[in-house]
């Protein structure tokens, strides 16, 4: 589904990530891991090219969704991300009403009819599993709701636009083990429909939710490989040490 | 959809980027918009030569004037009054002079004055005046010039030529000196009486004057009051005459008036207004001279400035009709324009390759036209809009016309049209300063204290209710502030003066009293008075202080200052007391002041980082000893820039000065008296003032100080709080 | 001793003590205001004092002040003297009067006593002694020319709205039109026409709009003939004058008035100093063409300041590469607020008015130079400098606002495929509309605050019409206005009779206070409500 080669990115001077190549299979979750500053957010936010917002960064190699080559300049960036949709560390919702956050995507692209919205709006609710809770205040602010609340509000904000991937850059973070919990099941769930790439630092979690797992440092990839596989008998010695807590 | 979307987003980018830059510029251009308009007071004058021309005159030039158009010049020579063409040099046909008789004319008094009076070979003197009427037909402008001649007087009796004399319009009849002789004047004085019916009485009275002279006399200038002769002569002196008491001239002083003994004067004349006597001589040195009130002996001849001298002889002398300026020009064929007022010579110009005789300026100080001795003429355009001003004109001290020594004086405009513009901008600037002072002195100790115990010692609740209050302070309209100050508070001041002088002794001693008496209240009461609401227990105390000084003024007036504190003021300090006064000033504009430099101080007194000061106080400081050895140090540089930005209120506050002051623009340090701020002298002379003239563009001048004063301090104080703010960060 | 300096509460409590002081010094502004300015409408009663030289003065008293004795031993009782308006200025020449308090022999409150407010010359204290109608006596005696007159006033009123609305209104639309045909002639010629039938055509209307004006003449002389009622008033000094009625805006006898024929009085001079024209140079009336001025100039002014200063904000935040550039400009921009206002209005007038109006004269009303239409100061010129005073606030409140918004929220809208400006226009600009919000109200409480720019760009302190009228084009965008702040500053300063004016200047300033503080008042509260969000929404 994302085939990525040769990958090389820089800040400045800085390099930051260093001749990654890796391909993430459809449908399922995949993991980053890696001590902090690896290099794990900014590989995700490369997929759909968040990195352009920061001034001095320069890329290069190639990245393929669905066999789209991503940095092709006749693609443009909104449709790409679009496509590839993104679930941040720290919920943001925008202050306005719970619909209204949702309703968001749709109406960018064009969308008016207010029953076709009505659909959308519920239907990326339910899915990301906050339908029962808000259903009957759709018309209050998302500032009001909970820290999990609004992260899986964020997340039916984000697969409202059907996207084909969905990236979650350590979505539970901020978030207590029982709100974690849910959005946890929600992956489960959702990666039936999608292609999800998880950023995390928290190992259990990674071993937890998904079916492949990559380890970075130092910008580099040291390992990638299916997660049990990855977990239980690493074949790298860096892996091993960190994901039994040597370091990081 | 995508291609609309993204060209939507192109546009707007296109719209913000170059709308929101041109905002910003535009705002920034403000500055040179106004520099723009203050730029020519300062531009070079220039002179562009126009034309030479050779006339045909039918004998030497011995004067020279020009018509308000340039279109017609007229010559003094021996055969009368000779008009040329400034087109082609055309000598052009007119009326001759009449009552000649087969004289010739050998002297003529300084054009350029309405009437003046030529000499005559005879002993004669003709009174003649020059005129030119304007017609347009075919609407084009038509100038057309006549000569009108007076009946000849008989100057002297034993009829030798007349070849220096002086004509004045005096109030009583027309006067003429004319030189008989080495050492002699005469004075002819003609009182025409009308009467109802018949003819009009002529009465010639006749004074016949020798004078001290060592020498001979070479140049006479009578003023058009009729009040002083002055005669200078081949050794250099320059003779005073008083004519005041018109039976009875006498010499009233002497003199030596050229570069050294010896030198002649070889031109003398007058600047428009007759008051000020420039004095050329004959080794080309130009001054200008005045005359003061001396201590004892009445008036002296006192020399005001020296202008660039020329080379040889200074041998004709003009003065503008418009303002102080005049020109000179020497045996070479060099003119010089000066300006009177500032003493600056102004341009050089190359005129003629010959001696030049005569000089004249335009009427309307437009143009300058030399005569050569061969009687060739140059034309020249002069560019010079505002020659009373230069560096030294608006910040230095100047020597102006009736004053008996240089002083700052700004005094735009006058009665008469010969009134010398005075545009010092010191006395603004200095009482612009004068303001900021009172008003700081009254604004910093309220407004920092106030902060220090805002920040610091007040309850969080109680800073709730303040910090709002404060901003409505900031938020009074200064025409509210300045109707106040000037008609309740000014009145009201007057009467409390000495009462207000001890209130901040009284009140502090209060206060000091008042702590002292709350440790011998019982803790319990104590305790339930919350740290730091003591705010609320000191209302009343100052109120009472307040309160007793004024009693306490009142009896202090009556015991010490002899009941009387202004009589007091004046005869013990030399002080005088207006009603508006920089006290009233002071207390309105610190008002205005106060929550500002409150703001920012209690801003960067409060974000003190607070684990510095837990630090102090775990240590075992007191509260007032942690906020004075940590939190005061560490925000001092906040404390700085609060000051300067209440500076910067203070300097262009206008409405408060405006109507709080009596705007007498004196230059005095006594907070007794009032001033006249910069910002408030835009405000009021701006709305009369013609565009594009000097005054204007002064004004003009004035708000670009004031911009580059505030917008200088003010940066500074925003890079002391940057810096501040980093500074926080990193502790 | 030495520990009650120690610990440093003396301090302390002298840096309250500077606290409460500035705090009494807002508090008593204000205070003095209120009572000052709302005072000045209650109908006080008409006292006639009878002095010990045995003369009379009717009148109200105003003011009392102890009179200085500098030279007078210790122990003298202060001696008082009270100010009292006797009015009349046309009889008297001056209206107020000192009298020292010791050499009042008698006081009386005269229940009869009548105070009339007239549309010229001031006050008039008196008895009313007869109504006449055409010379005739209609009704004599206090109590029946009282109740006579109220039976006649409101016609007397109405008579004379009628003559100024015909004067002003019919009139005066003649009379514009013939100034604008006349414009239109020149104009003409200007372009070198000499005859033609369009010249033919206005000079033949030019002398239609004269036959108009003659038709008017003989109806106002009959309106005013219509009316020749008058009242015989007689006052102090055994002196009768006689006032038509029409000359009467208000008659009351204070002294026999209840609390709530006094409110009543009260209520309908503030309605009248709201709504109602100047009388008397400003000193008296209301002081509606200042308020109408004000609040149209703030409206101009933010019409133009919001936009711009959004602008410019969203440029240097929003769309500007950060650097040392911005940063500069940023400062630069954050100073210019503290630029003295006098120096935006010569600005103003240099480049507003001389470059641009001159221009603008020059292009499009060459027939009416050499008297400037837009090439002098005006309401337009005086809001768009007070735009550029205040833009810097705008600038600065939005830009604090966009600072403050997590860049998580821009992220999430570019995330989800929106483009930039999708993502300014539908998330940054809702999210920083509160903090425009406050700009704008503190722009608009600053500029109504401000007087010195106005005073060479354009107020006056009586302007003939609004700016908004019913001629073509309604909106007049070239006049002259009148200003509650500059309108302060004339009467209390340039006024000739200080003393009738400062009540009336008092109510002025709390009006112009009044607008300011609520102002202030709303963006304080605003702003509260603003950091209340953006602390429950940052976690």
């Amino acid at each position: 589904m994302i085939e990525i080669r040769k990958l090389t990115l820089k800040y400045g001077e800085k390099l930051a990530l260093q001749d990654i190549s890796l391909d993430i299979p459809k449908h399922q979750v995949t993991a980053f891991i890696g001590p902090s500053g690896c290099g794990k957010t900014t590989l995700l936010r490369c997929l759909n090219r968040m990195n352009d917002l920061i001034d001095g960064v320069t890329v290069s190699g190639t990245i393929r969704i669905g066999g789209l080559d991503i940095h092709d300049p006749a693609l443009e960036i909104t449709e790409l991300r679009q496509r590839v949709g993104m679930v941040f560390q720290k919920s943001n919702p925008f202050p306005k009403t719970i619909y209204d956050n949702v309703a968001y995507g749709p109406r960018i692209l064009g969308m008016r009819g207010q029953s076709t919205l009505d659909e959308i709006v519920e239907r990326s609710l339910r899915a990301a599993a906050l339908w029962n809770e808000v259903q009957d205040r759709l018309r209050s602010s998302a500032l009001s709701l909970s820290g999990g609340q609004q992260q899986r509000l964020c997340i039916a904000r984000a697969i409202a636009v059907e996207p084909e991937v969905l990236l979650m850059d350590e979505p539970c973070s901020a978030l207590d083990p029982i709100a974690t919990g849910k959005i946890e099941e929600l992956m489960a769930d959702l990666k039936q429909q999608y292609t999800i790439v998880i950023v995390t630092h928290n190992m259990q979690q990674a071993a937890r939710v998904s079916d492949y797992t990559a380890f970075l440092y130092l910008g580099q990839l040291v390992e990638y490989d299916l997660t049990k596989q990855l977990f239980v008998k690493p074949s790298k010695q860096q892996t091993e040490d960190y994901i039994t807590g040597r370091f990081g | 959809m995508i291609a609309r979307r993204l060209l939507l987003d192109r546009l707007a980018r296109w719209v913000v980027t170059l709308g929101g830059a041109a905002i910003i510029v535009s705002i920034l251009a403000i500055l040179f918009v106004i520099a723009a308009e203050v730029s020519p007071l300062f531009r070079k004058p220039t002179a562009v030569l126009l034309g030479a021309l050779t006339t045909n005159l039918d004998s030497a030039p011995l004067a020279v004037g020009v018509d308000e158009y340039r279109e017609i010049v007229y010559v003094v020579t021996a055969s009368g009054v000779q008009f040329v063409s400034v087109k082609d040099g055309s000598v052009l046909a007119s009326n001759r002079l009449q009552g000649l008789h087969g004289a010739t004319v050998v002297g003529t008094s300084a054009l350029g004055r309405g009437p003046f009076a030529l000499g005559l070979s005879d002993g004669r003197a003709i009174p003649a005046e020059v005129g030119f009427s304007v017609t347009f037909p075919e609407g084009r402008r038509r100038v057309e010039a006549e000569l009108t001649a007076g009946d000849p007087i008989a100057v002297d009796p034993e009829r030798r030529p007349v070849a220096r004399l002086a004509y004045a319009s005096t109030p009583n009849g027309p006067m003429t000196a004319a030189v008989v002789g080495p050492n002699a004047i005469v004075l002819v004085t003609v009182k025409e009486t009308k009467a109802l019916i018949g003819p009009s009485m002529k009465e010639e009275s006749r004074e016949r004057l020798t004078l001290p002279v060592e020498g001979e006399i070479t140049q006479l200038a009578l003023d058009g009051r009729g009040e002083n002769l002055f005669a200078g002569t081949s050794s250099g002196q320059v003779i005073r005459v008083d004519l005041r008491n018109p039976n009875e001239p006498k010499v009233a002083g002497i003199t030596a008036a050229t570069i050294r003994p010896g030198i002649g004067v070889s031109t003398m004349g007058f600047l428009i207004g007759d008051r000020t006597l420039v004095i050329g001589d004959a080794m080309g040195s130009v001054s200008s001279w005045q005359l003061v009130q001396a201590d004892s002996e009445g008036q002296r001849l006192a020399k005001v400035h020296d202008f660039l001298a020329h080379t040889g002889p200074v041998v004709a002398f003009a003065p503008s009709r418009r303002d102080k300026g005049f020109v000179t020009a020497d045996a070479a064929g060099i003119a010089r324009i000066h300006y009177g007022t500032t003493g600056k010579t102004l341009l050089t110009l190359k005129a003629a390759d010959a001696g030049l005789s005569a000089v004249t300026f335009a009427p309307k100080a437009d143009s300058v036209m030399t005569i050569d001795t061969k009687g060739g003429l140059s034309h020249w355009t002069v560019e010079n809009p505002h020659p009373e001003i230069s560096w030294g004109s608006l910040f230095g001290k100047v020597w102006y016309e009736g004053y008996p020594a240089p002083a700052y004086v700004w005094q735009s405009t006058g009665g008469t049209d010969d009134f010398e513009a005075k545009f010092s901008l010191a006395p603004l600037i200095f009482g612009t300063i004068k303001g900021t002072f009172y008003a700081l002195l009254f604004a910093i100790p309220l407004a920092l204290l106030g902060a220090l115990y805002t920040s610091q010692f007040m309850h969080p609740t109680l800073r709730g209710i303040v910090k709002p209050t404060v901003e409505i302070m900031a938020a009074l309209p200064s025409v509210v502030l300045g109707f106040l100050a000037g008609l309740w508070l000014a009145p009201l001041v007057e009467q409390v003066v000495p009462g207000l002088f001890l209130m901040p002794i009284v009140t502090t001693l209060l206060i000091l009293i008042a702590v002292l008496c709350w440790r011998f209240v019982p803790i319990g009461v104590r305790s339930r008075v919350k740290a730091g609401t003591e705010v609320a227990l000191l209302i009343p105390i100052v109120i009472l202080g307040g309160w007793i000084s004024f009693q306490l003024g009142v009896t202090i007036e009556r015991l010490l200052l002899s009941g009387d504190y202004r009589g007091w003021l004046l005869s013990v300090l030399g002080l005088t007391y207006d009603q508006r006064n920089s006290l009233v000033v002071g207390i309105a504009m610190g008002f205005a002041v106060i929550p500002i430099i409150f703001t920012i101080a209690e801003d960067s007194l409060s974000n003190v980082p607070q684990h510095l000061v837990a630090g102090s106080l775990a240590l075992g400081a007191t509260r007032w000893q942690t906020t004075l050895r940590v939190v005061l140090p560490t925000a001092s540089p906040g404390i700085f820039s609060a000051i300067m930005i209440g500076f910067g209120r203070a300097v262009g506050e206008t409405m408060i000065v405006l109507m709080a002051t009596g705007n007498t623009p004196v230059m005095d340090w006594s907070i007794f008296n009032g001033f006249r701020a910069l910002s408030a002298n835009i405000a009021v002379e701006l709305p009369e003032a013609p565009e594009g003239g000097t005054l204007f563009r002064i004004l003009f001048l004035a708000a670009l100080l004031l911009f580059v004063m505030t917008f200088i301090v003010n940066t500074l104080a925003e890079l002391v709080r940057l810096k501040l703010r980093q500074r926080y960060r990193s502790l | 001793m030495k520990r009650f300096w120690k610990s440093g509460d003396p301090f302390i409590w002298l840096t309250g003590g500077a606290l409460a002081i500035s705090l009494l010094m807002v508090a008593g502004l204000v205070l003095l205001v209120l009572l000052n300015g709302l005072g000045f409408f209650w109908p006080s009663p008409i006292v006639l004092l009878t002095l010990s030289d045995g003369t009379e003065l009717l009148g109200q008293v105003t003011q009392r002040e102890a009179i200085p004795q500098p030279d007078a031993p210790p122990g003298t009782s202060t001696r008082y003297r009270i100010q009292v308006n006797v009015g009349n200025r046309d009889l008297y020449g001056a209206d107020f009067v000192w009298v020292e308090e010791a050499a009042i022999a008698r006081r009386d409150v005269p229940a009869e006593a009548v105070l009339i407010e007239r549309r010229e010359w001031g006050n008039l204290y008196g008895f009313i002694k007869e109504v006449r109608d055409n010379e005739r006596a209609v009704a004599s005696g206090p109590e029946a020319a009282w109740s006579a007159l109220q039976a006649l006033l409101p016609d007397a009123t109405s008579t004379f709205k009628e003559i100024r609305r015909i004067e002003k209104k019919e009139i005066g639309a003649i009379n514009s039109t013939q100034e604008k045909i006349r414009l239109e002639l020149k104009k003409l010629q200007l372009s070198g026409q000499e005859g033609g039938s369009e010249i033919a055509r206005l000079d033949k209307e030019m002398e239609g709009w004269a036959a108009k004006y003659r038709e008017q003449e003989p109806r106002l002389a009959t309106v005013r003939q219509h009316s020749r009622q008058a009242l015989i008033v007689s006052v102090i000094g055994n002196k009768e004058t006689e006032l038509p009625l029409q000359q009467i805006v208000r008659i009351i006898r204070p002294n026999s008035m209840g609390v709530w024929s006094k409110s009543g009085v009260y209520l309908s001079r503030l309605w009248e100093f709201i709504s109602g024209d100047p009388r008397e140079s400003n000193t008296e009336g209301g002081v509606f063409p200042a308020i109408f001025g004000t609040v149209m100039m703030v409206m101009i002014m933010s019409l133009l300041v919001a936009p711009l200063g959004v602008l410019a904000a969203f440029y240097l935040r929003e769309y500007a590469k950060q650097g040392v550039l911005v940063s500069t400009v940023r400062i630069a921009v954050n100073n210019l607020a503290g630029v003295p206002s006098i120096v935006f209005g010569v600005f103003g007038l240099g480049f507003f008015i001389y470059l641009v109006g001159g221009s603008i004269d020059r292009l499009f009303y060459p027939e009416a130079l050499p008297t400037p239409t837009f090439g002098t100061g005006g309401i337009l010129w005086a809001s768009l400098t007070l735009a550029l005073l205040t833009v810097p606030v705008v600038i600065v409140a939005t830009e604090e606002g966009l600072a403050a918004i997590p860049p998580g929220m821009r992220e999430a809208s570019l995330a989800l495929g929106a483009t930039k400006f999708e993502t300014t226009w539908r998330v940054v600009l809702p999210t920083v509309m509160p903090s425009v919000l406050t700009g704008l109200i503190l722009a608009m409480a600053r500029a109504a605050g401000e007087v010195a720019p106005l005073m060479i760009t354009g107020v006056v302190k009586l302007a003939p019409s609004l700016p908004i009228d019913g001629a073509w084009p309604f909106l007049h965008l070239e006049r002259k206005f009148m200003h509650l702040g500059f309108h302060i500053y004339d009467v209390g300063f340039q006024s000739p009779n200080v003393d009738a004016a400062r009540p009336m200047v008092y109510t002025t300033v709390l009006l112009l206070l009044l607008v300011v503080l609520v102002l202030n008042l709303a963006t304080i509260l605003i702003r509260n409500r603003l950091r209340k969000k953006y602390a429950s929404s940052a976690f």
